[in-house]
Formats: structure tokens, sequence, C-alpha cells
């Protein structure tokens, strides 16, 4: 297994990054904010203030900088107990985000009834690297929960997807 | 670009619904769009006309729930399909009129509806406090404070209605919106957060004395005839364009039906409107039937067009 | 009068016909309620076209049954799983899933299944015994209470994010700033909507939440691989469904867990707009901020399995308040109840228990029995249910993922919805990944709205004045203390806590 795993935050997740991207769309939205009248704005623009603030000591707390401790104790911005203790690869992300991705984008072309299995038995397959039987009686499994529970038992039309229902886009 | 692909769709409509569909309704289902969740007014009227329409029309009608967007995508979504009938929508006016007043782009135009028919209407009262020595708007106005009322959205026909009439009246008030239903903007006035509040009569009902819990009276009914015995009318005080504001449960369809199929729908909606089933609900539920065909709502449609369009510096005010 | 209408509703429940509406609820809460993303407002969003043909009383049972299984069903999978099965019980998994990760998901599912019978119990006790002065109780809550309430939530989220203050601040901001988002019910204004209609009501949150808790959870678990019993590569001691009776009993050993659990559910539930998650996230973090053990919290303790899940059952009762009082929803759920009524022709307001008793209470009923059923039923099941955990995280996460966006489809019936949760899925994903707590954001969200409309209107109500218009109500007072208590707390502590840090081996 390529994946390591470790009680010591990985690199990525203690690295200045994360803190940079929030810094700059906390940034993005007090001037969205500045814009709205002023009895709009007064909340975003406080919010987003605050944000920035904290961004800022965020970064520094991961910027080893002097004071950057401090601010990690004081702020409580140390890394223990964390949700995620494993670190799987980039690629390894990146190809479970996509898998989501792939169920939505299948779910909207051909409709949910049709995506739902097609996307448990592909999953089960090629990323569990289970049998074609399991795959098939998962996609089953999850295509006849479907079809009893909400088509049938509540009679409520799951949506068709975009190439068997008028609108497009514009009618989600 | 949405509204390119709109306008797009909505020409392609016009041109292919010319075809004359002599046979209307054929077998296939009436779809009857709600462009909000159920279990609201909007719904509510659809779901008890569906059946007596059906009946009338001798087809399936089925309510379909399109929420979303303040009720402009259910209208969008009827406005998209094809003008033969079968999809028809209900309408919250003068709601969308507002919106498109100040400027709001709800993806589709209201003066390329097919109107079919008005179902039932709504008046608005003012009510204050039961317990309050004010008994008329000039008591109400009379004090040196803005008198505050109590509304849901800013953008919210009864929050609309409130600052148009009370500017037309010359009382200075303030409106404080952002009450999660009508019912909160109600107890609102019950508690003593806020002075007054204008809303639909059969809203108010629930609060008044012998209709409801006796906690509200009302000092103004927004009407020419007297609704309620001993309330002052818009006439009384002298204001009669202050009968002008209304809420209505408007039946459209997508631009284009033709003229054939509007009147057979209109019949059967007509005919819903006097079956026992829909009169006896609405007299239960405290709703104004009042139906009006398709020549009538479209010219209803320009009137409050224009109303609206004189206001549109307050309705378009924001806090 | 209130007491025989209540017993006469029971009588009537026990009819055979009446009964099989009431137990089809149970089932289908308790099943919505496992599956994440299909929650108990889904389910009765579903049935609300059902319900139409059937008798206004059978409509409620069905209702009832529903509304009090889905909390319990989703406590099994935020234990089993990590993954809540709805929203208000993201805060059982804080110790719910470590313990079944050291073997012991029969007692955190005996713990929840007591904790959510008992705490939907006291729930609907404390509104009978509130029925009468119902009407003062909601009259006494105006703006400048839900103004304070909001700030109550979030100064919890505050305090109660161990050794992530500062990530868990900046969560919150993120948070608010997406509750902000759409048309202002205050002004009018939209913000944030970039053009987009969809945006134009603000950020949904069933889909919202269950990308953030189910879609996010599906990803790191697919991660992870293996089984979620399997620690990495490393089988984890078996997962028996052992210690369910030492579950139930410690739901009584720490009764004060459950009463403050329930009372907090009560309150919270009471007030429209708040909900389920604020009431089960308060309950744990004050249980967790005053607990001796609290250094334990976060790693299975079961008080943390209790006091969430009891908060999240009472809520239902508090939620009826409003409702009885003058018949006005107090959750999501409510308003679906009182929907069915209008669909039946029925008009709630003020004098709903006058005119509506046997609907009303029969709904009480229905929730009652079905907070004790779901409880029972699910501990027969729990043995097969505790399976889950054993089956391969390949064959998990595909059907969890279909399912709860299926759910989210079928609530408003929106593609957009389902869009908008596979993004907040991915946020999510990236939360856990970067370490920034996923709650503190869900609070904000759920609170930002109601934060910034009660202010507003207080401004307008008080002329401005809103510290001495604040100071001039009873209940503002009480409220503005517990903020402050929740403030000085940790700071009192804050001491012999750092020593405690400072020794070696955490």
């Amino acid at each position: 297994m390529l994946d390591t795993e470790s009680t010591k935050a990985p690199a990525a997740v203690t690295s200045i990054w994360p803190a940079v991207v929030l810094l700059v769309f906390a940034c993005v939205m007090l001037a969205v904010s500045w814009g709205y009248p002023p009895v709009a704005a007064r909340f975003p623009v406080m919010v987003a203030s605050a944000m920035i603030a904290l961004t800022f000591l965020d970064l520094w707390s991961r910027s080893g900088l002097p004071g950057a401790d401090a601010v990690t104790t004081i702020g409580g911005a140390e890394f223990r107990r964390r949700e995620m203790m494993h670190n799987p690869s980039f690629a390894n992300q990146a190809e479970c985000v996509g898998w989501i991705a792939l169920a939505f984008a299948l779910m909207a072309t051909v409709g949910i009834l049709a995506a739902s299995p097609i996307f448990a038995a592909a999953f089960v397959r090629l990323r569990g690297k289970r049998t074609l039987a399991v795959a098939a009686i998962v996609g089953l499994g999850v295509l006849g929960f479907q079809f009893a529970v909400f088509e049938w038992a509540l009679d409520y039309e799951l949506y068709r997807g975009l190439l068997s229902s008028s609108g497009g886009v514009s009618a989600w | 670009m949405k509204n390119f692909v709109a306008t797009g769709l909505a020409a392609v409509a016009l041109m292919t619904g010319g075809a004359a569909l002599a046979d209307f309704p054929a077998d296939d289902n009436i779809t009857f769009v709600i462009p909000y969740s159920p279990g609201g007014g909007f719904d509510t009227i659809v779901r008890q006309f569906a059946p007596a329409l059906e009946e009338a029309m001798g087809t399936t009608v089925v309510p379909e729930n399109i929420s979303g967007a303040g009720g402009s995508r259910g209208g969008q979504s009827v406005h998209r399909s094809d003008p033969d009938g079968y999809t028809i929508g209900i309408y919250n006016i003068p709601g969308l009129t507002v919106n498109e007043v100040t400027g709001r782009d709800q993806g589709f135009a209201l003066d390329e509806v097919t109107w079919i028919a008005n179902l039932a209407v709504a008046r608005y009262a003012l009510a204050v406090k039961a317990d309050s020595p004010i008994n008329s708007v000039e008591d109400l106005c009379a004090g040196d404070a803005p008198v505050k009322f109590s509304d849901t959205g800013a953008t919210s026909t009864a929050s609309v209605t409130t600052r148009i009439s009370m500017s037309i009246l010359g009382c200075d008030i303030v409106d404080v919106t952002g009450y999660a239903g009508s019912n909160d903007a109600m107890i609102a006035v019950i508690s003593g957060e806020t002075d007054a509040t204008i809303k639909p009569i059969s809203s108010l009902a629930r609060y008044l004395e012998g209709s409801g819990s006796g906690d509200l009276k009302l000092i103004l009914t927004l009407s020419d005839a007297e609704l309620v015995d001993g309330v002052a009318t818009a006439v009384d005080i002298g204001h009669p364009e202050l009968a002008k504001f209304t809420l209505n449960r408007v039946i459209g369809g997508p631009p284009g039906i033709p003229a054939d199929v509007v009147s057979a729908i209109e019949e059967g909606l007509r005919a819903a409107s006097d079956s026992d089933a829909v009169t006896s609900w609405a007299e239960g539920a405290g709703v104004d039937l009042e139906f009006m065909d398709a020549a009538e709502t479209s010219a209803m449609m320009e009137d409050l067009k224009t109303f609206y369009a004189q206001y549109a510096d307050i309705v378009g005010a924001s806090q | 009068m209130g007491l025989e209408a209540l017993i006469a509703a029971f009588f009537a429940v026990l009819n055979g016909g009446s009964l099989l509406y009431l137990m089809t609820g149970v089932m289908l809460g308790l099943t919505f309620g496992v599956i994440p993303g299909l929650g108990g407002t889904t389910a009765l969003a579903l049935l609300i076209p059902v319900t139409y043909t059937l008798e206004p009383l059978d409509a409620m049972y069905l209702a009832g049954g529903v509304m009090g299984a889905t909390s319990f069903g989703g406590s099994i999978s935020a234990i089993l799983l990590n993954t809540p099965g709805t929203a208000p019980n993201a805060a059982t998994t804080f110790d719910g899933y470590p313990l079944a990760r050291q073997g012991k998901a029969g007692m955190a599912i005996g713990a929840a299944a007591t904790a959510s019978a008992l705490g939907g119990l006291i729930g609907l006790f404390t509104l009978l015994l509130f029925i009468p002065i119902a009407r003062d109780v909601v009259l006494s809550f105006g703006s400048s209470e839900f103004f304070l309430l909001t700030i109550l939530g979030l100064a919890a989220i505050a305090v109660s994010v161990k050794g992530k203050l500062l990530r868990g601040l900046v969560a919150a901001c993120i948070g608010l700033l997406l509750a902000f988002t759409g048309a202002n019910q205050f002004t009018g204004d939209t913000r944030f909507t970039a053009g987009i209609d969809y945006l134009w009501d603000g950020i949904p949150l069933v889909p919202a939440l269950t990308g953030l808790f189910a879609i996010s959870q599906m990803i790191e678990l697919a991660l992870k691989g293996g089984s979620v019993a399997e620690d990495g590569g490393e089988v984890a001691p078996k997962m028996k469904i052992t210690g369910v009776g030492a579950g139930i009993l410690s739901v009584f050993r720490h009764w004060t867990v459950l009463i403050r659990g329930s009372v907090i559910g009560t309150v919270i539930g009471a007030v429209p707009g708040l909900g389920g998650t604020v009431a089960a996230f308060l309950s744990y973090s004050s249980t967790a901020q005053t607990a001796k053990d609290r250094d334990t919290f976060g790693t299975g303790n079961i008080k943390g399995v209790i006091a969430p899940e009891a908060a999240n059952n009472a809520k239902d009762g508090g939620s009826l308040i409003p409702t009885v009082a003058f018949g006005i929803p107090g959750s999501a759920e409510t308003a679906i109840f009182l929907a069915i009524l209008v669909l039946h022709g029925m008009e709630p307001g003020p004098t709903i228990l006058l005119q509506h008793e046997r609907e009303v209470y029969g709904l009480i009923v229905a929730l009652t029995v079905s907070a004790v059923g779901a409880s029972i039923i699910g501990l027969l099941f729990s043995r097969v249910l505790v399976l889950i955990t054993r089956i391969d995280v390949n064959i998990v996460v595909p059907v969890v993922v279909t399912l709860s966006l299926t759910g989210v489809y079928v609530l408003e019936g929106r593609m957009a919805d389902v869009l908008l949760s596979v993004l907040m899925g991915i946020l999510g994903y990236l939360m856990i990944r970067f370490d920034y707590p996923r709650l503190t954001l869900v609070i904000a969200l759920v609170l930002g709205e109601t934060a910034e409309r009660s202010f507003h209107q207080i401004r307008l109500i008080s002329d401005g004045q809103v510290i001495e218009y604040m100071f001039g109500r009873p209940i503002s007072i009480i409220l503005i203390v517990a903020i402050v208590i929740t403030f000085l707390l940790p700071a009192m502590r804050s001491l012999p806590a750092r020593r405690r840090r400072a020794r070696p081996g955490e």
C-alpha cells in the first residue's frame, strides 16, 4: 500500500495552502459584500472581516514565523485528534472525488433510476475489484430499492435524465 | 444566457403551437404545475380543484409541485412546455407582477403567459391587537412615532401592500420584515412586538373574535364593500384605490395556447369552481372563490401592471 | 379535558387499522432515518400525496410514526458508519463511532435507543404540561430571544471544538456566509447568488447537510478501504453486539445527562428555525463542557451518545408547543403535519386544540408510541444492522452515495439540489482532509439567517435601543446569562486543563 498511516499530520494538511485559499476566499467575499446596500451588507462584511482575521491567524500558526507556536497554542490550532488519520495519495483522492462526480454525471444524463445500478455496479467492480456477480447483485439491489420505494410504493417519478426529459439544465 | 434560451424556446413553442387541437382534451393527462411546496395555499386550491376539473374535462389532472426561486421556477417550467393545454400552472398574482415591476428577472415574461382563469381573490385587512385603544386608521397614525407593522419577506405581497397603502394614506410606518410566516407576523402583533399588520382577511380570521381566538381586531378592510360588520372599508376612509390590493390565484399556460383549447380549460375550471366539492371546501377553509374567465383575467393582469408600476419606487425600496 | 382526549386517542390507536398505519410509519421512519440523505422531512414530504386519500387521523398516525422513528434510525448509521443518518445525529458520531471502533457498538446503540425513547417521552410529557400555558410560552419568545438563542448556539461552537478552535471558527465563518446567500428576507436584497436562480432561496439545508455529512464521509471511507470495522488492514476487535444491556443501563446511570438533553431538546425544538441539529449539538457541548471526565469526550464516552440522542427526540415534543398554541410549525416536520391538516380541509390556527383536538392528540400519541416502538425494533434488528460494519466499504460507499443523492432529489424534485449536495460533499471531504470541523460550519449555516434577521428586527422594534430592549425581557436576561457562562466556563478551567495537557503520553 502506498498510503501511509501515521498519527502525525501529513505535510499537505499542515502546509500554509489551506489557509491561503481560505484567506483569498474571505477577501473575495468581503469585496462582494461591500457592494450591497448598507443593511444587507452589515452582517456579511462583519463575518468576512472576522474570517480574514481568523484565516490570517491560521496562516500565521502554520508559517513557522516568530510567534507561530504561541498562536497555535492560544488559538487551539494543533492538529491533534484529527478525523482522518490515514494519508491517501493525491491520485487516490482525485479518483474518489471523480467517482462521486461520475455518480452525479450519470444521474444527470441517463436519470436516477438507470444511473444508480450502473454506478453501484461499476464502483464495486472497478474500484472495489470484486467479481462481476457481486457487482451485479449490488446494482440490482440498489435498483430494486429505488424502484420499490420511490417509483412503486410512493408513486414518485425519479429524474429521467437530460437525454429523455425536456427543459434541459434549466429544468433542474 | 438563460434568458436567451428561455426566449428561444418560447419562440419555438409559438411557432409549433399553432396547430389547433380540435379534440382537446384527448387521452393525455393534464399536468397542473404548482410553483410551491405541498401544503401551502396554492397547493391546496389546486389539489381541491383537481378532482372536480378531472370530472368536468374527462381526463386525468396531475398536480405537480415545482418549487423554488420564489415561484419563478415553476412558472418557467410551464412557460417552456408545449402550448397544447396539457400543461397549465397556478400563478401568484400580484406577487409576480410586483417582481416584474421591480425588475427582478423571473426567467419568463408575464405578458407572454396565456391567461386562462382566475379562481380566487383574497382581500386584505388591517388588524391591531384586540384590547388596543386604537379603533381606526386615524388613531393608528395619530402618534408621533412611526407605526410598526410586521411582515414576512420584504418582497412579499403583504409587505408591498402595507408599504404602498400606508404611503397613500400618508401614514409614517416601519415595516418590520423577516418573520418566518404570516402567522408569525400576526403573532408579533399579539405579543406587542409590532403595532399592526395587513394580511388577507382569511388568514386574520383565525385570530378574530367569533371566527377564531379573539386576539386581534380589524380596523380597516381594503375593499369597496363592507366585508366585516362594522369595519371601515377603503371607500369609507376616502381612498377607494386601496381596494386594488388583492391576492389572486390565477391559472395560466405557456405562450400561444390555441383559443379553443383555452376556452375548453376555462369551462372545465368554471364547472369545477361551481362544483359542490369545491364550494363546500372553500366555505370551510375561508377561501373566497371568484371566477374570472380568460378575457377578464388578461384585463386584470394589464390593470395590475399599470397599478403597481406607479409605485415602483416604494416597492423597490429596501430598508 | 386534555387528559381525557389523550386517553381516548391512546385507545383509538390500539384499534387494528390505526396501529397498522402507525407501525408502517415507524418502519418507514427507521428506514429513512438509517439511510443518510433520507430523513424525516423527506419521508413526510413524500407521504403528503399518499395521506391525501387517508382519513385525517390515520394520516396523523402515519406521520407520527415517521417523525418519532427517524432520529433513532439516524443514530444507528451515525454510530456504525460515522455518517449521521439524519443531520441531527451528527453530534452522535463524535462518541458513538469511537465506541463502535472499540467493539462497543451494541452498548452505543443500546444507549442511543434508550436515550431516544426516554428523551421522546420526556419531550412529550413536557409538551402535555405546557399545553395550558403554550400560548404564553410562544408569546414570550420574540425576536430578542430568537437572536440570543442563535448567539448561544454560536458561542457553544466557539468553546466546544477541542484543539481546533481556530479552524472551527473559520469553518463557522464559511457557514455564516453560506447562510447569508440568497434573497434576504429582511431587506429583499439578494446576496452571493452570482446570478443563479437556484440560489435565490438560499442554500437549502437538507442537500447541503447530506453533502457535508454523508457524501464527504463516503469519500473518506472509500479512501480508507477495507471495512468500517477494519483499521488500516488490521481487523479491529470484533464488533459484536454485546453490551446492549450495559448501554440501556448507562442511560439510567447518567440520568442527569438524559434530563438535561431532553430539556435542551424541548426548548430548542419549540423555537422555529433552530431544529434538531442545533438541539443535539447544544446538548452534546453542554454535557461535554460540564462533565468531570470531559477529556474523554470524542474518544468514546457513552454520555456523548446519550446527550444528543435525548435532545434529538425531545425536540419533537417541543416543536409541537407553537403548534398547539397557534397552529404554527416549530420544525420542518411539524410544518408538514400542518400541511396535511390543510390538505384535509382543516384550517390550523390558534384554535387548533379546540377544533382539531382529535388530530393533535392522535399525533402526540403516535409520536409517543413511535419513540418507544422504534427503539425496541431498532434493538431487535441491531444484531443484523451491525453487520454493515463488516461489509467491504467498496459496497457500502456506492449504495449510500446513490441512495442519499436520490433522497436529496425526491425532497423537492430538483436536480440542482443533487449537484449542490455533491459540491458540499467535496467541500466536506476537504474539511475532513484538512481538519476543519464540519459541524461548526453546519451549526453556523443553520443559525446564520435567523441571527441576522432577528437582529435587524430587534433593531426596528426597539427603535435602535437593542441592549435596553433585551434587558427588559426576562427570558432574554436568562439567555444572556447562559451565553456569558458558556464563554466563562472554559476560561475558568483553562489552568488545570493546560497542566494536564503538559503531561506526556497524550
